[in-house]
């Protein structure tokens, strides 16, 4: 009795000493909206979302660096998932994606219905999603450079877990993917077993590298894989008009995508010097893996990566700065 | 439903010859005959599924479009999710001006002042590693976010945890619930707290609470019931009000019970850090996963380290706090201060914690000393361990390779193709006969009514693929768990041991060894296997060691006066006196090998698992939302038949 008592009057009395300072400190993450009140020139606090992919990653720490030391904002950093940040995009939690790979379904919902979210322009990298196998297995099985190749060696693919199917490693379930669909349109003797997300499938594609074994997987690029490891594409059916518009009968190569930047309609508006950045912000292929392939292999930090990206490419940095008053 | 109709006669004709292992095997054997014969000629048929996951789509849109005009969320989600909001700001902002100075100063000092000396020196160390790994700033967001679902879980646990403690049937009607949330893996109702609370801290508290508070409850509850009897009455006979009955005795009495709640609700709130982040968590939860998504695993495990450490040094702090409520109750504890009221103690505790809070603003020392690459050499340490292990030319990998397909080969195949091209009744009638015959008729309506809901709901294949997968694991996981378990009962050191292996094994997100387990075991089911049998099999150890342990001596005596060997009473008289021990360790073995198979569903366990992932991740909120309901009522199923007599479920 007398000690619940206590606890509250010790408790009371630490909150109110800190309780001033608490006030002064920054907001803790996820509640960072745009800047208040919309005047031109401050800055503020913006929330960027980073993505489960490196490339992700080197976006998002490039501009939080450039943001915070040449426009004095202050950048958090989200990593929710690639598509409940829509929701946060919507209510402000989040105000900034920079790669997002056209999730059309969703731009209708959320951009063009509720108009909460806001295209901010091209990220200025090509997403391109394809069929790959090891070099090493084309350079032996030159057929297998063709789907129809794949299609009459899924003997070569199989493993316990596809049983006596060949196996397709596909990546994280949330990814944009039309395998399932083409494996049945094209009729092919294959079976999908999903990895899970790009950490765990880089942990397989490496692996069967090891042991040089047959391997077909959903691969993409930019990567940073791609310039450490010798992957072959497949090449798949050509794109004809309309061959991907029903989902569950594609037949047909994957387009290429360009890949968009999306903010907040509230954060577009707040007149903030960061919307003008993030409309500016656009790179290259190369860049991006570039940065990425200091994180992920050279095991650089982000921020360290970012640093030696800037202080490698002034010029780049300077065009997407140009004209912003800070 | 005809199975249920043939083969229970004949069950209830032989209860009275053959034990019930016997009778279970009958089943198992009925349904073998059932497969050869009917092999895939009884899938779950179409006319049976009612397109749940089409309804939840429309409920979905409904939400999104309504969510900023109707009085629901304008009036009740949004306040609850910007208290929320506002409560992890505040005391983050909190422990940010406290400065790493002040905030571990408090925790030693808090634990010096109500746990003793030896916890507070670990307390201090613990805190002072979060710095020295590099993760300072993380571990505070991760426990400002962990501080407020506690204070949520006991604002609301106690409460009815007390009403629980008073009222027999307020009691009951609360049972099922908080089984259900206990049993339901957090992975799989992300998805309705994100609908209802959008992405960030409110979410990932919502998400952490409903985990934590049915231990407060349970807790609480079985503190104010085990209050004696005479102490009520003899302050009733007083003529004291219910009130200050409640007030005065029960509640003053069954303290130590409610920190062991507050002990409990921190362990579990923080053993969901990290699924908390994929919904905007934040904290180390969010280091651990761009770790992993850089492959860095090093740098994950030293992140989920921290948790591991915040874990065991709260866990050990509020222990040692209940123990001494539990002491200075008696004279005879000894812990009375003669000389300084507990008032001016506390007092003095708080007046040195905002000292050195201050002292470390006016010196300047507030952030923490650059340990530079402590945390950064860990990790690349255990970065050319893992390396080494998963090197295919070291003799690692040909070993779990080869295991791990067989695994697939032998075990989860096999069984995924028996349950789920059986016909769908005969395993219902089996489930439902071996629920009769372990648990009784309550249980085996509540098992067939659920398992026949997962067929409904059109995910008849998953869930039994999931089912098989679980059943591989539990096995594996008894088969560990008790042989371990039988070996440290016997050995203290060895138990000793592997005690720490335990806290580690059982604190330590599964997500940071998926990543090992996949280049070793390839991917599939099996990294979801292995990551489940590691996660329950320190629990079934604890509850063996326990169970051998309180066999009761005079019969260990007795049996030795008959001169029978070591072995023979370990044998013959320690296990067979541990089984309702054993079996406790069954039921709960089973239900956290299901939490892990279905996070497993990241890393290609496929099954129900993926149905959530893909709900998350693709906005296919419908089948996420039945894949997660299936998982409810698989997990409610295997409890229930699994469960036998026991009369409660542990915590």
């Amino acid at each position: 009795m007398v000690r619940n008592r206590l606890w509250m009057v010790g408790a009371v009395l630490a909150l109110v000493a800190s309780g001033c300072g608490a006030q002064q400190s920054p907001s803790s993450d996820g509640g960072g909206s745009a800047a208040g009140g919309g005047g031109g020139g401050d800055c503020g606090d913006l929330t960027i979302n980073e993505q489960s992919w490196v490339g992700s990653t080197a976006n998002v720490y490039v501009a939080k660096n450039l943001l915070e030391n040449e426009l004095g904002c202050t950048v958090s950093i989200t990593k929710i998932a690639e598509i409940p940040v829509y929701e946060a995009l919507a209510d402000g939690k989040v105000d900034v994606i920079l790669e997002d790979w056209q999730h059309v379904k969703l731009y209708k919902k959320y951009v063009d219905d509720l108009g909460k979210v806001k295209q901010a322009g091209s990220l200025g990298v090509t997403g391109h999603i394809g069929w790959y196998v090891p070099k090493y297995l084309v350079d032996e099985n030159p057929e297998l450079a063709s789907w129809q190749g794949v299609a009459e060696n899924s003997e070569l693919f199989q493993t316990p877990e596809s049983g006596d199917q060949g196996q397709f490693l596909a990546g994280d379930p949330g990814y944009v993917t039309n395998d399932e669909s083409l494996i049945e349109t094209l009729g092919l003797n294959f079976k999908v077993i999903y990895a899970g997300g790009e950490a765990s499938e880089i942990a397989a594609i490496q692996q069967a590298y090891a042991q040089e074994e047959p391997l077909l997987f959903y691969w993409y690029e930019p990567q940073w894989l791609n310039a450490a490891l010798d992957f072959e594409e497949v090449k798949l059916p050509k794109r004809t008009p309309g061959c991907d518009a029903d989902p569950d009968n594609v037949d047909c190569a994957y387009p290429d995508y360009d890949l968009r930047k999306l903010y907040s309609s509230e954060f577009a508006e707040s007149g903030s010097p960061a919307v003008e950045f993030v409309e500016n912000f656009k790179w290259s292929n190369a860049d991006q893996e570039l940065v990425s392939k200091l994180i992920a292999e050279e095991k650089m930090t982000p921020e360290d990566a970012a640093a030696q990206w800037i202080s490698d490419n002034k010029d780049k940095a300077d065009a997407w700065l140009e004209g912003i008053s800070s | 439903m005809s199975a249920v109709t043939t083969a229970r006669p004949a069950i209830r004709a032989r209860l009275p010859h053959l034990g019930r292992s016997a009778q279970v095997g009958v089943v198992l054997a009925i349904l073998l005959v059932l497969f050869v014969l009917l092999e895939n000629k009884f899938p779950w048929p179409s006319g049976l599924i009612y397109p749940l996951n089409k309804r939840f789509d429309a409920l979905y849109e409904w939400i999104v479009d309504n969510q900023n005009s109707h009085w629901l969320f304008l009036y009740f989600f949004n306040h609850i999710a910007n208290f929320l909001d506002q409560l992890v700001a505040y005391l983050n902002g909190v422990l940010v001006w406290l400065s790493w100075v002040g905030v571990t100063a408090a925790a030693t000092l808090i634990t010096l002042r109500w746990s003793g000396r030896r916890v507070a020196l670990l307390v201090c160390g613990s805190f002072l590693s979060f710095g020295v790994l590099g993760v300072w700033e993380e571990s505070m967001e991760t426990l400002a976010l962990m501080l407020s679902a506690v204070l949520v879980s006991l604002a609301i646990g106690i409460p009815a945890g007390v009403l629980a403690g008073r009222s027999d049937r307020f009691d009951k009607a609360i049972t099922p619930v908080l089984d259900v949330m206990q049993i339901v893996p957090a992975f799989a109702y992300l998805m309705p707290v994100v609908i209802f609370f959008s992405v960030g801290n409110p979410a990932a508290v919502i998400a952490t609470v409903v985990y934590a508070v049915p231990p407060a409850v349970r807790i609480t509850a079985l503190g104010v019931r085990g209050v004696a009897r005479e102490s009520v009455e003899m302050a009733e006979s007083l003529g004291a009000t219910r009130r200050q009955v409640l007030f005065g005795v029960q509640l003053p009495l069954a303290l130590r019970s409610i920190m062991l709640g507050v002990n409990q609700t921190i362990m579990m709130a923080l053993s969901i850090v990290i699924i908390a982040s994929l919904i905007g968590g934040g904290g180390l939860g969010d280091t651990v996963i761009s770790a992993l998504s850089f492959l860095d695993v090093g740098l994950a495990i030293v992140a989920s380290s921290a948790i591991v450490i915040m874990a065991i040094a709260l866990d050990r702090a509020t222990e040692a706090a209940a123990a001494r409520m539990d002491a200075s109750r008696h004279p005879e504890g000894g812990l009375r201060t003669p000389r300084f009221s507990a008032r001016t103690l506390t007092a003095a505790v708080f007046v040195a914690i905002a000292a050195f809070a201050l002292a470390a603003r006016a010196f300047g020392i507030a952030s923490f000393p650059d340990t530079v690459g402590v945390g950064d050499f860990i990790a690349g340490i255990i970065n050319d361990v893992i390396t080494w292990v998963q090197d295919p030319t070291k003799p690692v990998y040909p070993v779990t390779s080869w295991l791990g397909d067989h695994l697939v080969l032998w075990g989860l195949e096999p069984l995924r193709v028996f349950l789920s091209d059986s016909p769908w009744w005969a395993v219902i009638g089996s489930a439902v006969a071996i629920a009769l015959i372990v648990s009784g008729v309550r249980q085996m309506i509540i098992a067939g009514v659920l398992l026949t809901a997962i067929g409904v709901m059109g995910v008849w294949g998953p869930g039994m693929d999931t089912a098989s997968q679980v059943l591989v694991s539990t096995v594996l996981t008894l088969f560990f768990g008790v042989a371990l378990g039988i070996v440290a009962a016997e050995t203290p050191r060895f138990e000793q041991t592997i005690r720490p292996i335990q806290d580690a094994l059982q604190t330590l997100p599964q997500i940071v060894y998926l990543i090992p387990i996949v280049a070793l075991f390839s991917v599939g089911r099996v990294p979801g296997v292995i990551a489940s049998v590691l996660y329950a099999t320190p629990v079934v150890i604890r509850l063996v060691v326990v169970g051998i342990k309180e066999v009761s001596p005079a019969a260990v005596e007795a049996a030795r006066a008959f001169g029978a060997s070591r072995a023979e009473v370990l044998l013959k008289v320690k296990i067979p006196l541990a089984r309702p021990a054993i079996m406790l360790g069954v039921n709960q073995g089973i239900i956290m090998v299901l939490a892990v198979v279905i996070v497993a569903g990241l890393v290609g366990g496929g099954a129900l698992g993926y149905g959530v992932v893909v709900g998350l991740q693709r906005n296919e909120f419908g089948d996420g939302a039945v894949a997660s309901l299936a998982i409810l009522a698989l997990g409610i199923v295997l409890d229930r038949v699994t469960r036998g007599n026991l009369q409660r479920r542990s915590i």
